[in-house]
């Protein structure tokens, strides 16, 4: 089987990079192919990062609080360029209130704090990539605050 | 997208289906329609740019993406287009890979005359991603005539990688053993030119000389060696024109070449550079095959017919064999 190609990003002053190398890592032992991209990056270099290396996934990873300027603006430019077909995760400290707000943008799926790789595996590996859209987002956000 | 739609838009020059046709070729599918797709000759060729293949080689942590990101940054500076192949381990327990080159490449998100691909290079590839011709045909191609090719950090012995590129580059950082290092066969005989990174660290202009006195030892052609250090910005530029310089003498070389140039050439062993590489390829592919079929060394000494011939006749008999072998089976 092809392994699931996924960019893992950085976005904006957010110096926090434990949590994503640990991601990064896990999903490599489960056998994914783990684009990094670093730290700071800008929504644009971001993009171009997916577009270039050809991913099934974006995952973000948001600690700075900026998720609600970051996240729209990236999915924007995905659209933009094309790239609905791209699943978008996000991880960090993102508030509960703002999970709903995140999903209705068009993202998969958000991960807060404690949640284990196993999690995110399986996440990845059952889902089919690309932007949501506002039903399936309605959805999802009931499911999330079920679980 | 389907493959013909893929094909369309790469021939419209759309980012997405170049990206798109590299992850086949990379995953091993649809790559003989793929291939049977590209036109034969480059278009749009500009000749103050003339294509070339470039590897970076090197251990893990000697610099080698970073080099290559100063790299990138030079030839935009002089307007050349440059793509980047930047090959990172694949897990053989698990199939999966971290690939974290473009870290060490921050690039422009709006200047589109620069291509960045991260490859996984599987276990028992020498550090290669597979298929990487096709690749960078496809690059080329695609209006990219400058590709480089970042090795998963190899070292000694790994030598794959001379058969796709132009020109070899292997870099070596001070503080990391001492000459006899150097003395060992491998990367270091196969490299255009040596790069001593790093060169701001204490120890590297010894390390230069000892790899140049190391250099004028060794028959054969001239290996520049050059000091660069990423983190202060020196040395990059020599590297860039002597990298330009090479392809464009090669272009002009390969354009001016003819029968008798090439006859001369072997005959008063004078040889151009083009004849040495075309001859150092037809041994290799020769060594290749003798080591895979060794039967028929040993079938042409046994062979009453062939087995008393002197060397210089053997030798022919041992050609025709091989050249039959290579025409009767392509692995």
């Amino acid at each position: 089987m092809k392994p699931l190609r996924i960019v893992l990003a950085k976005v904006g002053l957010d110096g926090h990079d434990r949590g994503i190398k640990v991601v990064a890592r896990g999903l490599r032992d489960a056998g994914f192919h783990v684009i990094y991209s670093g730290l700071w990056q800008t929504p644009e270099a971001v993009v171009r990062t997916v577009l270039e290396e050809d991913a099934q996934w974006l995952g973000l990873s948001i600690l700075s609080g900026a998720h609600m300027t970051l996240v729209p603006r990236i999915i924007a430019l995905m659209r933009q360029a094309g790239l609905d077909d791209v699943g978008v995760i996000v991880g960090g400290i993102i508030p509960e209130q703002d999970v709903p707000r995140l999903l209705a943008l068009g993202v998969a799926r958000v991960f807060r704090p404690g949640t284990s790789i196993a999690d995110i595996v399986d996440f990845l590996r059952t889902s089919p990539p690309g932007l949501r859209t506002a039903e399936a987002a309605s959805a999802s956000s009931a499911q999330t605050h079920t679980s | 997208m389907t493959l013909e739609q893929a094909i369309t838009r790469f021939q419209a020059r759309d980012v997405r289906a170049l990206a798109r046709l590299l992850s086949w070729v990379a995953a091993g599918e649809f790559v003989a329609e793929i291939e049977a797709a590209l036109p034969q000759a480059p278009v749009d060729r500009d000749p103050r740019q003339p294509l070339g293949v470039v590897a970076i080689a090197g251990s893990a942590g000697v610099g080698k993406s970073t080099f290559i990101a100063r790299l990138i940054g030079s030839f935009r500076n002089t307007g050349w287009k440059i793509a980047v192949l930047a090959c990172d381990p694949e897990s053989a327990l698990t199939g999966g890979a971290l690939l974290g080159d473009r870290v060490r490449m921050p690039v422009s998100a709006t200047d589109h005359n620069i291509f960045i691909r991260s490859l996984a290079a599987p276990e028992g590839h020498q550090g290669l991603a597979p298929r990487l011709s096709t690749m960078v045909r496809l690059l080329q191609l695609f209006g990219f005539p400058l590709v480089l090719i970042e090795t998963a950090g190899l070292g000694q012995n790994d030598v794959q990688i001379r058969s796709l590129c132009d020109l070899l580059i292997l870099l070596l950082q001070p503080q990391t053993g001492d000459s006899i290092q150097w003395e060992k066969a491998g990367l270091l005989e196969m490299a255009d030119a040596v790069v001593v990174h790093k060169a701001d660290l204490p120890g590297a202009s010894e390390l230069a000389a000892q790899l140049r006195d190391e250099m004028a030892l060794a028959p054969g052609h001239q290996v520049p060696v050059f000091l660069v250090s990423s983190a202060a910005g020196t040395g990059v530029e020599d590297v860039r024109d002597w990298i330009a310089g090479r392809l464009q003498s090669r272009a002009s070389e390969r354009q001016g070449f003819d029968a008798k140039r090439l006859h001369d050439s072997v005959d008063t062993g004078a040889t151009t550079e083009l004849a040495d590489r075309l001859l150092q390829q037809a041994m290799l592919l020769f060594r290749q095959r003798l080591h895979r079929h060794p039967d028929i060394v040993v079938r042409l000494l046994q062979d009453p017919a062939t087995k008393d011939l002197p060397p210089d006749q053997l030798a022919l008999e041992l050609i025709q064999a091989l050249l039959q072998n290579y025409a009767s089976s392509s692995g």
